[in-house]
């Protein structure tokens, strides 16, 4: 297990080296007028010289590259060119915010997808039908019209949340989670409706084997049936999507973000590639990869617990 | 079968729970009620009352010379400024209580207030404003427009002097701005004022709550010396991209103020909990004709060319039909709420006239118009359609090549362009607004004519900024510029707000004060 776990945490830095690299040079090989853009259309030619100096612009690419990879091995992913923030506080200030958003949506999705994929799997008829309908309905619903229309009801009209900001869990957790649930129904909308279908199906093609047959016929309760053998098989493949599934919410955090004004991590890439703050963007571009390699590595553990009959491969 | 009803049972408590902890976090998002400011209350309110507002961006760096513009109110929050502008646009004491040129204009003397101090405790006097001048005209800062500053000098504790190599009028409203910012002497060139400025202005960066690129927030500076005109206790700027968002947080009673993109959501604000108002014309939209030597645009040459492109433009109609209530129709590159460079009487001087345009262009050289490649940015796309469809009416056939903002300026300045659509803001005086438009990527061609600098030096000779009125009439004649649309916004803030819309936007917390009724 040990030489399984550092043998894809090796790949994983070999991927992470290869997708920074490729970010680095297109990036900065782009040719984005980063001193003009912070000084504003009035700069002189020799004040623009002059910042391209004091931000190391003006070295050879390959010198940056190098500079920047020995910064990033001591930790110092370098600062914002134009707040002149430390890239590793910008980012560990932004990352809790977007986490927190992410894993409540996470759990919302997880157990409501259950719940739903259970239910339709075990009763069938027309508690299926509703239910799968109500799956497809929030699938197709447009999640930022959900938004603005969770905004709206209960923040606005009800006061029972905030509308906009992030409270730190270690500041209060009532505060903490009445900012973050309604960003994380929001993402989580369109996730229970795949993931509930995927438990399904799963759950169906479980309950059809013969085992399971076989389980009945030794007068094995229902309950155990369902949660404990076939939930736990039908698991693995769910698992798979789940963790597809939480990079995307990572990803899609940027919409939310904006609707709610959250100081997250995906606010902070669309602004800084806006900018062409490169330090910036190279620092979301690292904690980016890394997320989806510790994920990743995270789910194939699980899904090893889960079905021995994967750890070998 | 009991299993599924336990599943049904489980649901019911999810939502139940879910619905508890939706109440238990509503201390979280309350709205406050009304404050009733009166008399006594007023002054406890005065006290201890937070301001709360909002920027679209993170500010950028916070060190003296290297404000990269937009939004200054995280700025000129915790640091003071040489002179002061105030609401009404009117330059009065600062740092320096008094002020005055020599015979010819080329010399201003600065007399600094006496026992001032930043907040580390250094003492604020001549040398430090100097210091403090001196490294934002050497510096790369935005927008500095300072080439006429010849040295800055403080001949002892209590004065300054600015000697110029040609008189500005620019000059007292730059000393008001970022560029008149003073920052304590040992911090100026350190790597923490980026992030930690030290200053002297009403606020105090509260470094503990701030979270960088997020939230800033501030407490009063107990020892400036004019209190009186910041009420409020306490201020937090938070960064806003969204505007939907901003709006529901003024809703919500999380913000005391937002801007709206049209004047048909003020519906959503009723008027017994909001106040709104329109606030002053704070840009102007126009075609810049860069290149008025034609070297990329031979047509642009021909003044009468420019002035065809001018008669194109269906105005009004374009003010109506894309921001009724926000957008006037101007032909002039000027403000009409300040200075006299403004002109009422040039607003028809290019009506809307499609077979003047036409004959125009035949009298140029141009019976069947000509092509023209223009950028299409970000600012430009929502006018595009009405520009293509306006010059293509005369016969000029536009090209729109689009252009990510971060390119703009690189693009402009390799002269790829003879006209482009662009929107300029109003500095909040004529002498700074025709620095600005006649600059930089308003002109990356360099251009001007012996008539236009012999006005603008007539103009700046003119210390108090009266003298441009000329200068814009030789701009609307010469048609320098297509000037479309002026722009403004409506405001709301709530009633617990009292807010006096400024000539010049986003720029410090003077127009906000707590309401007395």
């Amino acid at each position: 297990m040990l030489a399984f776990i550092l043998k894809r945490l090796g790949e994983g830095i070999v991927l992470i080296f290869v997708v920074t690299a490729v970010t680095f040079f297109l990036t900065f090989g782009a040719g984005i007028p980063v001193a003009l853009n912070i000084l504003g259309p009035t700069a002189s030619a020799d004040q623009v010289a002059s910042l391209n100096a004091d931000l190391g612009l003006d070295r050879p690419i390959v010198e940056q590259y190098f500079s920047w990879l020995g910064g990033v091995m001591h930790g110092d992913l370098g600062h914002s060119y134009f707040t002149s923030e430390a890239i590793t506080s910008s980012l560990v200030h932004r990352l809790p915010v977007t986490m927190s958003v992410v894993a409540v949506a996470c759990v919302i999705t997880v157990i409501l997808s259950v719940v739903l994929g259970v239910a339709s799997a075990a009763r069938g008829g027309w508690l299926d039908k509703v239910l799968q309908g109500i799956a497809t309905f929030s699938y197709v619903f447009p999640a930022i019209v959900l938004g603005v229309v969770l905004v709206y009801v209960f923040a606005v009209t009800l006061h029972l949340v905030p509308a906009i900001g992030y409270v730190p869990i270690g500041e209060s957790f009532g505060g903490w989670f009445g900012s973050v649930i309604l960003p994380a129904v929001v993402l989580s909308i369109g996730g229970i409706a795949s993931l509930a279908a995927q438990i399904r199906g799963a759950l169906i093609d479980e309950l059809n084997k013969d085992y399971i047959r076989s389980l009945r016929s030794r007068g094995v309760s229902e309950r155990s049936i369902l949660l404990k053998h076939s939930l736990r098989n039908a698991a693995s493949p769910a698992l798979t999507t789940f963790s597809l599934m939480f990079i995307a919410m990572f990803g899609s955090s940027l919409f939310v973000e904006k609707i709610f004004a959250l100081p997250g991590f995906g606010s902070y890439g669309y602004t800084s590639t806006i900018q062409g703050d490169l330090p910036a963007m190279l620092g979301v571009s690292l904690f980016s990869v890394g997320l989806v390699v510790v994920v990743n590595l995270i789910v194939d553990l699980a899904n090893g617990w889960l079905n021995p009959k994967v750890r070998v491969s | 079968m009991g299993f599924a009803r336990r599943l049904r049972v489980g649901g019911v408590a999810l939502v139940a729970v879910s619905a508890l902890f939706l109440a238990s976090c509503s201390d979280g998002g309350s709205t406050p009620e009304p404050s009733k400011t009166e008399g006594a209350t007023t002054q406890a309110v005065q006290k201890n009352q937070t301001l709360r507002l909002s920027i679209t961006t993170p500010p950028g760096n916070f060190s003296i010379g290297n404000w990269s513009g937009g939004d200054s109110t995280p700025f000129l929050s915790v640091y003071d400024t040489v002179l002061h502008m105030s609401v009404a646009g009117k330059i009065e004491p600062g740092i320096a209580e008094k002020w005055e040129y020599n015979d010819d204009l080329t010399e201003l003397t600065l007399h600094i207030r006496s026992g001032l101090k930043f907040t580390d405790g250094e003492a604020l006097d001549a040398q430090a404003v100097s210091d403090s001048m001196n490294a934002s005209i050497a510096l790369p800062g935005a927008v500095s427009h300072q080439d006429y500053v010849d040295s800055v000098s403080a001949p002892d504790a209590s004065t300054v002097v600015i000697k110029l190599n040609r008189p500005s009028a620019a000059l007292l409203g730059t000393l008001a701005g970022v560029h008149g910012a003073v920052g304590a002497p040992q911090a100026l060139t350190s790597e923490s004022s980026k992030t930690q400025p030290v200053g002297s202005g009403p606020y105090i960066m509260d470094l503990k709550k701030t979270v960088a690129e997020s939230k800033y927030v501030y407490t009063r500076n107990p020892d400036y010396y004019d209190l009186e005109s910041y009420p409020y206790s306490d201020l937090e700027i938070s960064v806003i991209g969204d505007a939907t968002a901003a709006m529901n947080a003024v809703q919500a009673g999380q913000l005391d103020f937002t801007t709206l993109r049209s004047a048909d959501q003020l519906a959503q604000f009723p008027e017994s909990k909001f106040s709104h108002g329109n606030l002053n014309p704070n840009a102007v939209g126009a075609i810049f004709f860069v290149d008025r030597e034609g070297m990329v645009v031979p047509a642009l040459k021909d003044k009468r060319v420019r002035q065809a492109i001018n008669m194109a433009f269906d105005r009004q109609a374009i003010a109506q039909g894309l921001g009724p209530g926000t957008m006037t129709a101007t032909d002039q590159m000027f403000s009409p709420i300040y200075g006299s460079a403004y002109n009422a009487g040039l607003e028809d001087t290019y009506a809307f006239n499609v077979e003047k345009a036409k004959s125009l262009l035949a009298e140029a050289g141009y019976p069947d118009g000509f092509d023209v490649t223009m950028p299409s940015t970000i600012v430009s796309q929502a006018f595009e359609p009405l520009i293509s469809q306006a010059l293509s009416d005369i016969g000029i056939k536009v090209n729109w090549e689009a252009v990510p903002f971060q390119d703009f300026y690189t693009k402009v300045f390799g002269l790829n362009y003879g006209m482009f659509y662009m929107v300029t803001g109003f500095s909040g005086n004529d002498p700074q607004d025709a620095d600005q438009i006649r600059g930089g990527a308003f002109n990356p061609f360099q251009l001007s004519t012996p008539e236009f600098d012999k006005l603008l030096n007539q103009a700046n000779t003119v210390e108090d900024g009266s003298g441009f009125g000329p200068v814009n009439s030789y701009l609307v004649d010469e048609a320098w510029y297509a000037p479309i649309v002026r722009m403004s916004s409506p405001y709301v803030v709530p009633n617990t707000v009292a807010f006096t819309p400024p000539v010049v936007n986003n720029t410090t917390v003077l127009p906000f004060a707590p309401a007395t009724n």
